[in-house]
């Protein structure tokens, strides 16, 4: 697959991953505004998490297992707010991919070496082990990154 | 190295969470690790490593909520202030710890004027830092301590390019 098809890959991945984040900043609205009808008739808005998906990840399904921990994901205002800030950036960097005269060989922006979502994973994680798993999987374009760009001893440019 | 590092990094943060853990199963008896649960440990407290537990580690001490700090712990907090409730440093003269009154004759009194606050000065140039004494030191040795703690970057300032130091003497010109 060259890089134009990376590239148009990355870029359509990167705007549905944005538009999912949009339809999700609107659903949350209006969940907390129907969850709460009394605080939006005082003309207020308690936001709290919204948007749940709960899984059973470890341990047993009944309640007796000493082992509880989830695939717990959910989203309040201040993950709301981190979340857009992510994905508007990743949306803008692949569709400037596009263009052949911003292309790049990053790896970080080619959709082969990073799983996508990890970031939003990382943001949206309401179960620790959760949120650490994504933020290992960040851990890879940093890796890269550093490794291949940063510094004198640098793999290759 | 690296990689080492990250690795150890990523070690160290999973020790973290396992200790989240098991600190939340001393609590509900399951281990979990969902941050709503969480946040209920650390607002009782349970998540703190204070001796005393309820109370937070970055808990002001106007804010204290929680049992009630020991007597000893108030009492190291309010041994430096005074009769005034000022914070006083317990090494000052004893002239100084004191407000002023008009008793005299006593052991703390204060001496009549400049040496007032002599002690003071002289205990002050004590505590000076040694980098800091070098203006007493005159000026010979001055000039010798800057040269030894300022560094100039070699092959960066040609000779032309070094200005005289202030007071120093005037830079030598060449006539060619």
């Amino acid at each position: 697959m060259g890089r134009g098809s990376d590239a148009r890959l990355g870029a359509g991945i990167s705007v549905l991953t944005l538009a999912f984040a949009l339809a999700a900043c609107w659903l949350f609205f209006e969940e907390q505004s129907v969850g709460d009808g009394g605080a939006k008739a005082q003309g207020r808005l308690a936001l709290g998490v919204g948007l749940v998906e709960r899984h059973q990840w470890l341990g047993g399904r009944d309640g007796d297992s000493r082992i509880q921990v989830q695939y717990l994901l959910g989203v309040d205002a201040i993950s709301l707010s981190l979340l857009m800030l992510t994905t508007f950036p990743h949306a803008a960097g692949h569709l400037g991919q596009l263009h052949r005269r911003w292309r790049t060989s990053s790896r970080v922006l080619r959709p082969d070496a990073p799983p996508p979502g990890r970031d939003e994973g990382r943001l949206l994680a309401q179960d620790l082990l959760l949120f650490y798993v994504f933020f290992e999987f960040t851990l890879i374009p940093l890796y890269f990154l550093i490794g291949v760009w940063g510094g004198p001893h640098a793999i290759s440019r | 190295m690296f990689f080492l590092y990250t690795l150890a990094g990523s070690m160290l943060t999973f020790a973290g969470v396992l200790y989240f853990g098991w600190k939340s199963s001393t609590y509900f008896h399951v281990f979990t690790l969902e941050l709503d649960k969480l946040y209920q440990l650390a607002a009782l407290g349970v998540l703190s490593t204070t001796s005393n537990g309820g109370s937070s580690s970055l808990s002001s001490p106007g804010s204290h909520q929680g049992p009630a700090l020991p007597a000893a712990y108030l009492a190291a907090l309010a041994q430096h202030r005074g009769p005034d409730g000022r914070l006083r440093d317990p090494r000052r003269p004893c002239w100084l710890k004191s407000a002023p009154t008009a008793s005299s004759g006593s052991a703390c009194d204060a001496p009549a004027g400049d040496d007032r606050l002599g002690p003071v000065r002289r205990l002050a140039r004590r505590r000076r830092h040694h980098l800091r004494r070098i203006a007493a030191w005159g000026a010979k040795r001055r000039q010798e301590a800057r040269r030894l703690l300022v560094r100039i970057p070699p092959r960066l300032l040609p000779a032309r390019h070094v200005q005289p130091e202030n007071g120093g003497p005037s830079p030598v010109r060449c006539s060619t």
